[in-house]
């Protein structure tokens, strides 16, 4: 392509945000910072449009087994080098659209694939952002820089997670992040720099300065966000939902009762099951909302079996990016972090309104007779299981009936959904009335035959509940592998014990020295 | 989440308890299953002084399958890729049910010991460390002072 990638080209200087002939572009640049000088990798503009290339590419990139994209290999190429890995940072943050629904994802995807920077590019980085209050003050700010330089914080602290974190948080992060919260200033901006500070919390010492910031606050900036969980405008809905999360698992304040104490759970006979659901999911105190601010592709599946009989849910989408909404029994298996979802196996199958992909097996099939979905928007996922039928409608309009799933599965259904980072959506499972309910055919609703006790509509706090479980103890005749049941294997012909029968059944060779099992024999006869 | 293996719980428990030397395995707060992890690099190797911080994610089948580990921190090692992926056998084909998060950190922190050019993941360090033991030795020493430490 007549591009040398590593080529030492003319030593330059990049800005930050500031592309040539650009001037719309804020500059606040404080007297006792130095200037920070980068070495130009590669020119700006090569970089720019490798960036942009990876973003129109994310929406098909549809296959884990995929090569990676060549633009992508470039970029590697280019981040390998501390200043290059820094000029990539800029770039992002530059170009990165505020419409596209892929811009945060693909900020997150793009780091995570990246070579890992170190600390000192990590804070060059943030010297060159020249964060402080007074640039999220300023009279005029471009919202797409500030919404990306907040991704691209966030996804710093997750990565540095630990000293390199406590390093990298300097007041004036801290300063920047906080002021968005205070002034409430774009929706957008103030989830990012939400999501950002949550990310930081990660590490224990940054939590705590955070904790004490936002507790100097005359009024404390998150419970003044909470508000706005129930909003109808569905970017500070956004902010309220991850505010209220913050309150109840992260920046804890004492005498504030936690969400799930409060809520009014009267009438909601179905929700999402805390207990079915991966590990970075977040789900709302009434069990009816999730969202996702992971890089992994998180997913949950609902309290209620369908097995016979025709049903109907509907999923309000509030934000426009790639979820697989649809059914599930409990043998598909939630692979997060190979980004393995629902739809994504034999025993799943849903719509991504975003891409406008049916997924069964892990392969799509383009819908590409119904415009992608946006916020606001309704999707309805039917099940017909006497007809052998799944049936999604947005906005009421049908798109083409599929049953493949029908070849393994007749019963054990659930509503089920998968979330790519920064996604969110509500659920009704027929607690208040559907939006575009079906008309030709009857159907039933989870919500007139599910049945939760009150402990059962209680969606605890993950962290709560794992304090309770580290505290449990273990029977010390147990298996050695799973410690779940009682050792009672043993394996011939190397003799060794101390296994259940549930995991010697799992074995081929012996966990302890490697020899082929060729017969279980049980203790007790 | 999917209910947490008693066997995780108990690992968990007993490396709070008993924690191994040089290694610090934390669970994430929110995670039973992602565990921060710090290795101090070992005495009388080029990486001795620094400290790495690495993730170690258990999967849903763990114990059956292995855990993901991987470095955060940059190294410059044969065996450890610029992602920081490391190619070591527990890790994959070798890997047991009877193995360990303790063992799995204790073999890394072997492996940091005694690099092994001949099972290389990063090709362009294996290389080197085959052909000027000396110079490889040097830069990972520079780079463990670069990265690996808290001046």
């Amino acid at each position: 392509m007549g591009v040398c990638w590593c080529k030492d080209g003319t030593p330059g200087e990049i800005e930050v945000y500031a592309p040539s002939g650009s001037s719309q572009w804020p500059q606040i640049i404080s007297p006792e910072e130095p200037r920070i000088k980068i070495h130009k990798v590669v020119d700006t503009v090569v970089v720019d449009q490798l960036v942009l290339e990876i973003l129109g590419l994310i929406a098909s990139f549809v296959d884990n087994d995929e090569e990676s994209p060549v633009s992508l290999v470039k970029l590697h190429v280019i981040a390998d080098k501390e200043d290059g890995w820094i000029q990539v940072v800029s770039s992002m943050v530059n170009v990165i659209p505020l419409e596209d629904p892929f811009g945060p994802s693909a900020i997150t995807i793009l780091l995570d694939d990246c070579p890992l920077p170190s600390k000192d590019s990590v804070i060059k980085v943030t010297k060159l952002f020249r964060l402080s209050s007074q640039r999220a003050k300023a009279r005029e700010i471009n919202v797409r820089v500030e919404r990306n330089i907040c991704v691209v914080l966030g996804c710093i602290a997750e990565k540095l997670a630990g000293p390199n974190s406590v390093a990298v948080f300097t007041d004036r992060t801290l300063d920047y992040l906080i002021t968005f919260l205070i002034t409430r200033r774009e929706p957008c901006i103030v989830l990012f720099a939400l999501i950002a500070l949550e990310k930081f919390a990660h590490t224990t010492e940054n939590k705590l300065t955070i904790k004490q910031r936002l507790e100097k606050e005359a009024e404390h900036p998150l419970l003044v966000l909470e508000r706005y969980a129930d909003s109808e405008d569905y970017m500070w809905r956004q902010v309220g939902f991850c505010a209220k999360w913050a309150l109840d698992n992260v920046f804890i304040i004492e005498g504030r009762k936690l969400s799930y104490e409060l809520v009014d759970m009267s009438g909601i006979n179905v929700i999402l099951n805390s207990q079915d659901v991966s590990e970075y999911l977040k789900i709302s105190c009434n069990g009816l909302e999730a969202r996702c601010d992971s890089y992994s592709f998180e997913s949950v599946r609902c309290t209620f079996q369908v097995d016979r009989g025709c049903w109907y849910y509907e999923a309000i989408i509030i934000t426009p990016g790639v979820m697989q909404i649809g059914w599930a029994t409990k043998n598909s298996h939630f692979l997060n972090h190979e980004g393995y979802g629902i739809g994504d196996d034999l025993f799943s199958l849903s719509y991504d309104g975003c891409r406008r992909l049916m997924w069964y097996k892990a392969k799509p099939t383009p819908m590409n007779d119904i415009p992608a979905w946006q916020p606001g928007d309704v999707l309805g996922c039917l099940i017909d299981i006497p007809k052998r039928e799944v049936v999604f409608s947005l906005n009421g309009l049908e798109l083409r009936p599929c049953n493949e799933i029908f070849d393994t599965t007749r019963y054990g259904f659930f509503a089920a959904a998968s979330f790519m980072a920064f996604q969110q959506c509500r659920f009704n499972f027929g607690h208040e009335p559907f939006k575009y309910p079906p008309t030709d055919r009857p159907f039933s609703t989870f919500n007139e035959h599910g049945q939760l006790t009150d402990e059962q509509k209680k969606v605890v706090p993950r962290r709560i509940y794992l304090e309770q479980l580290r505290c449990s103890s273990v029977k010390e005749d147990s298996c050695t592998l799973c410690f779940d049941d009682t050792a009672c294997c043993i394996l011939e012909p190397c003799g060794h014990r101390g296994f259940c029968s549930v995991c010697t059944s799992q074995l081929k060779e012996c966990p302890m020295c490697r020899a082929e099992i060729l017969n279980i024999r049980r203790e007790d006869t | 989440m999917a209910a947490l293996p008693r066997r995780i719980i108990k690992e968990t428990q007993r490396l709070m308890q008993e924690p191994v030397p040089g290694i610090s395995a934390v669970p994430s707060e929110t995670n039973a299953r992602y565990f921060h992890v710090i290795v101090t690099g070992p005495e009388d190797s080029p990486f001795e002084g620094g400290l790495f911080k690495l993730e170690l994610f258990l999967p849903e089948d763990y114990p059956m399958s292995a855990p993901k580990v991987r470095f955060i921190t940059k190294i410059y090692h044969p065996n450890i890729d610029r992602l920081g992926r490391i190619c070591l056998d527990i890790l994959k084909d070798k890997w047991s049910p009877a193995l360990q998060i303790r063992t799995v950190l204790l073999s890394i922190q072997a492996l940091l010991s005694a690099p092994n050019p001949d099972d290389p993941l990063a090709n362009d360090v294996a290389e080197l460390w085959k052909v000027n033991e000396s110079e490889a030795i040097r830069n990972a020493k520079e780079w463990t002072r670069r990265y690996a430490m808290d001046n």
